[in-house]
């Protein structure tokens, strides 16, 4: 029995990101091993140099890959058969995917720092309370990271589908709607404003579940625009 | 599959790419699809592999709309001029990415055929040459084994021996494993011993459809004294003509009976075929524009 097209898009997605996202977390953890140990040698780390590397570049790469599902990867698939409803499916198992290990990949960032910050006796000196701290600390960040993940990989394919869909001009128009999820998302969590983990606008429970729900919502409306999309000529 | 489209209509803006062409293909067979640029052939093939919608008629591949359907989609494989894949990842992706996605597809026959072209597999898909990056979607195209497989002027840039070693592979696998292909091209000559049946469309309409021997034999050239062509073509279409002094010679578009050819002979007229390539630039000059509707079968 064959598997199903949306898991044969969502292996293939796998497949092609695994290697990228090596790449990718291999320059990240580099850049902060540069950074952390020359603010060390300074004696002036005040910041979480994991949080301060990954947190926006990780919501910007993630955008990146989102935009890159229908500009990029649509026509491949269509072409080798999928059709354009398994493919957005696939896409969206792929993000969740994508985005939910991108996450733990963070938080893994933040266990294996925590503990030598304390060592190094620099948890003390810094601007704001270390942002993972505890087991419970770790379940909000992931409440938060997740959805708002999330809602920058659909919004990004929103972004892609509006270029892919529409051309350029009117692509370009469609940014900001599109980007304003994001904005929205943020804050809810007040989490660009904010170090803590809770202290955002609104009740935590409200933001985490009404990003994923504009995740959900974006995503529905991403599938909708690609449903009949024809297939551009273009090359990647 | 089986092919049917009836008032097939498809336009961008203003422009009609098909206009109300209508046509049956059976399937298990060999269709050499021709026509000048911008005829309307890759607008055809992209409606019949599901990359796009139609305007207004209808089109079944297999009795279903092929558009978003999954068993058709899935059956067949459409080998643009434009490769499908990353130009980033090298070419054994891209045939390791077609196998993850195309149950039918034949993993080990792609690597044979990748090496029968000579194809570099570890190099990126950006960096081959035109001709290399034809050869890969050949080779995709037929390791597909899909029951519909279309190559629109797939093999761009290949060199006349891997054109050569193309055709005797898709013969060896056609005779192997029967399939519909379609084939468009512009290297008529060259290809024609493949075709079953050819379709030639222009201006998206269909101006002639039959088995490629039988539309061979609609054309005739006709040489001879100037008085004696004009008189033996007269109330005939005359798809086009040449003039050297007093002799003249007339492509005539139509089959001729025993009593025409007896009329000609006794006129003192050479009859000759016409090749494929030379019927179809009559056909799709401009010469043969009032002819698409009564050449429409």
């Amino acid at each position: 029995m064959s598997t199903h097209p949306a898991l044969r898009v969502l292996r293939s997605l796998v497949r092609v990101y695994t290697r990228v996202a090596a790449w990718y977390w291999g320059i990240i953890v580099a850049i902060v091993v540069v950074l952390v140990a020359a603010f060390g040698v300074l004696d002036e780390v005040r910041i979480s140099g994991w949080s301060s590397v990954t947190t926006s570049a990780v919501k910007y790469w993630i955008l990146s890959i989102g935009v890159m599902m229908p500009t990029v990867h649509l026509r491949f698939f269509v072409a080798n058969g999928i059709t354009r409803r398994h493919f957005t499916l696939g896409a969206g198992l792929f993000g969740i995917v994508f985005v939910t290990s991108f996450s733990l990949i963070g938080l893994l960032g933040h266990a294996v720092e925590h503990p030598v910050y304390a060592a190094a006796g620099w948890l003390a000196q810094l601007d704001e309370p270390y942002l993972v701290g505890s087991v419970a600390d770790g379940a909000l960040y992931l409440a938060r990271a997740i959805p708002l993940h999330l809602v920058h990989f659909v919004a990004g394919a929103l972004i892609g589908t509006g270029f892919y869909r529409f051309g350029v001009w009117r692509g370009i128009a469609l940014i900001p709607p599109f980007a304003a999820l994001i904005v929205l998302a943020e804050v809810g969590f007040g989490s660009e404003w904010n170090p803590s983990l809770t202290d955002g606008p609104v009740p935590f429970a409200v933001a985490s579940l009404g990003a994923l729900a504009l995740a959900a919502l974006a995503g529905l409306a991403a599938r909708t625009l690609l449903a009949t999309v024809p297939l551009n000529r273009t090359t990647a | 599959m089986r092919i049917t489209a009836d008032n097939l209509t498809l336009r961008y803006g203003d422009t009609v790419a098909l206009d109300a062409l209508t046509v049956d293909l059976p399937a298990g067979s060999i269709y050499g699809l021709l026509g000048r640029n911008g005829s309307g052939k890759t607008s055809l093939l992209s409606l019949i592999a599901g990359h796009r919608r139609p305007t207004s008629g209808t089109l079944t591949v297999g009795g279903a709309d092929p558009f978003e359907n999954a068993a058709v989609m899935g059956g067949t494989a459409f080998v643009r001029d434009v490769v499908d894949a990353t130009d980033a990842e090298p070419a054994r992706a891209a045939l390791r990415f077609a196998a993850d996605l195309r149950p039918t597809f034949d993993l080990d026959y792609a690597h044979d055929l990748a090496g029968q072209f000579g194809l570099p597999l570890g190099k990126g898909v950006g960096g081959l040459s035109r001709g290399q990056k034809s050869a890969l979607g050949v080779v995709l195209g037929l390791a597909a084994r899909t029951p519909l497989t279309i190559f629109d002027e797939a093999y761009l840039g290949m060199d006349a021996p891997s054109r050569y070693l193309f055709y005797r592979l898709l013969l060896d696998d056609y005779v192997a494993d029967p399939r519909t292909v379609i084939l468009s091209t512009h290297l008529i000559e060259e290809v024609a011993n493949l075709f079953e049946k050819v379709l030639v469309i222009d201006r998206g309409r269909l101006v002639a459809y039959d088995e490629t021997d039988e539309l061979r034999g609609r054309g005739v050239t006709v040489t001879g004294p100037a008085a004696a062509v004009d008189a033996f073509v007269a109330g005939r279409t005359v798809l086009g003509e040449q003039r050297l002094g007093g002799t003249r010679a007339a492509t005539v578009y139509g089959r001729l009976d025993a009593a025409d050819r007896a009329r000609a002979a006794d006129a003192g007229l050479d009859l000759g075929p016409v090749g494929l390539q030379d019927l179809f630039v009559h056909l799709t000059g401009s010469a043969a524009e009032p002819r698409a509707q009564e050449a429409h079968r």
